[in-house]
């Protein structure tokens, strides 16, 4: 069951990985469901998760407003394939 | 190296490239130079190649961002310059932040400066080395998990990690967002002052940023009625006499000037659960945060016949095996099916533990212990990660490594935290720490 997972997984990730490295992979799924098991022996009833620290502390978000946008020129300079300020991609759709 | 001591270049560019050949810490070197001149103009500073600096690559130990330049500044960077500061070089790295040892980065492995056959500790690797062998006074880096803190220790230098929010991390490239800190080392406490004063303050750009003021610092402070717990769990895991022997040697030096030290345990339990907690959060954050590293628009672009293979092609070749590791284990996590009883499970667990570690703070101001377990291991043998450390990044408290003792010629760290918010105290008790560490090794 664990191959059929790592193939999704990976599949989801758009990474690959050989046989060796899939094997590690299937020894840290089974450590990652034993973390999971101990994880059940706490009582978290009524607690809320902790999605960061100190949660209220922030300031309103500013506005969606660009305050200095960025010319298309600059933002192609790591591009590679590029033309007409546009990024070049191999074709979408098989 | 102090702040805001004054060496010619040369000297400094001499340094480097003997520190270079021996522990492989620098990654490039920023050739622009700052014309601006202020305060900062005579220090040299160096920076983990995770933070941005405009028109330097910024790889952060990984192929994938290879050719990457970053077009902005990140704001730490922006506040050095205009106060007049050299951004002199990016520090190398563990991968994407990812690990503690500074082995695992596509630039090449950082080695310890005491022992090139010891780890150098990590993510921080180079930015604590260039700071131990002098090249510069200042180095920017990243704590996450206690990447600042495990380098500091290994590499004799002050390690500061600050509260959560208090330096922008606006420039940095994320790896668990809800517990990535920007810090620093240096060779001293009152530098790690200078560079703090300097470094804080809140920035419409990072909306984690928190809006606190800065507090004042007393230097001559006195430890006298200070409140300092030792965290047992820590000191259980060093196995080494003469270690421990030093630890609490000290805490009966500041016993005698004062202060008030009991020891504390936080409850086994929980601590049992810092490292799988953190791991569980950070590679589900990492494998979103990463998501954008595609190879399409920057970084290695590998080709394809189509946009998918292209994407793939790009992520399997820029990725090393550790970092898949975890970016998969996190996609597992936050699977709809798995949610619900890992990640969120996690994050729940992480409240407790938090509200646990607080419950320390009530009592006292400051938790002591050692920073790692022993000096750094060889290469070859084991890392044991001190997962009590990861108790600062859970909880976005502050904490510190000093330099403390050496073993065979290899240094190791004092670890301090501080309640939240609490970055001044603990900075004016970690000089007050200092000088009692450097009046008994003069003595001895």
């Amino acid at each position: 069951m664990n191959r059929q997972i790592i193939d999704k997984i990976l599949e989801d990730l758009h990474f690959e990985m050989d046989i060796h490295e899939r094997k590690q992979i299937e020894a840290d799924l089974d450590a990652l469901e034993r973390i999971s098991r101990q994880f059940s022996t706490m009582d978290t009833k009524d607690v809320e998760p902790m999605v960061t620290c100190f949660e209220g502390n922030w300031k309103n978000l500013r506005e969606d407003i660009p305050i200095k946008p960025v010319a298309s020129t600059d933002l192609l300079k790591n591009t590679k394939s590029k033309k007409d300020n546009f990024v070049v991609v191999s074709k979408v759709v098989k | 190296m102090r702040l805001f001591e004054k060496r010619d270049i040369q000297t400094i560019m001499e340094q480097c490239h003997k520190t270079q050949s021996r522990t492989n810490a620098i990654v490039s070197f920023v050739h622009e130079k700052n014309n601006i001149k202020k305060d900062w103009s005579d220090v040299y500073v160096a920076v983990k190649d995770n933070i941005s600096v405009k028109g330097t690559p910024c790889m952060a130990g990984s192929k994938i961002l290879n050719g990457y330049i970053p077009l902005y500044d990140a704001t730490v960077v922006k506040k050095l310059k205009e106060k007049g500061a050299q951004i002199l070089c990016k520090t190398n790295m563990d991968e994407l932040g990812m690990g503690a040892t500074g082995q695992n980065s596509c630039c090449g492995p950082t080695f310890n400066p005491y022992d090139v056959q010891r780890i150098s500790g990590g993510s921080s690797s180079g930015s604590a080395v260039l700071v131990a062998t002098d090249c510069v006074p200042l180095a920017l880096a990243t704590d996450t998990g206690d990447s600042i803190r495990v380098p500091a220790s290994y590499n004799g230098v002050v390690g500061f990690k600050p509260t959560y929010g208090r330096i922008s991390r606006y420039g940095v490239i994320s790896y668990a967002s809800s517990m990535d800190t920007v810090g620093f080392m240096t060779t001293c406490i009152e530098d790690a002052w200078r560079a703090f004063e300097l470094l804080q303050g809140y920035d419409p750009n990072d909306m984690t940023s928190i809006d606190h003021s800065l507090g004042s610092i007393n230097f001559s402070q006195s430890i006298q009625g200070k409140k300092i717990g030792i965290l047992k769990n820590a000191l259980d895991q060093v196995t080494d006499p003469e270690l421990k022997k030093k630890f609490y040697d000290l805490m009966n030096d500041l016993r005698r000037q004062g202060a008030i030290i009991q020891e504390v345990r936080y409850p086994q339990e929980l601590m049992d659960l810092v490292l799988p907690v953190y791991q569980v959060i950070s590679n589900s954050e990492a494998c979103s945060n990463f998501a954008h590293l595609d190879g399409i628009r920057f970084g290695l672009q590998k080709s394809g016949l189509n946009y998918k293979e292209a994407i793939t092609q790009s992520r399997t070749e820029g990725f090393s095996f550790p970092v898949k590791r975890r970016l998969l284990l996190g996609a597992y996590s936050l699977y709809e099916e798995n949610q619900h009883r890992i990640y969120q499970k996690a994050q729940k667990i992480r409240r407790l533990l938090v509200d646990e570690f607080q419950k320390l703070f009530d009592d006292l101001e400051f938790l002591a212990c050692l920073t790692t377990t022993d000096i750094a291991p060889k290469i070859e043998e084991e890392f044991i990660d001190p997962s009590y450390l990861k108790l600062a990044n859970l909880s976005g408290f502050p904490a510190l490594s000093l330099p403390f003792g050496s073993k065979i010629g290899c240094p190791y760290g004092l670890h301090l935290f501080a309640g939240a918010f609490q970055d001044e105290k603990m900075i004016e008790i970690a000089y007050q720490i200092e000088k009692i560490i450097d009046d008994k090794e003069n003595l001895s």
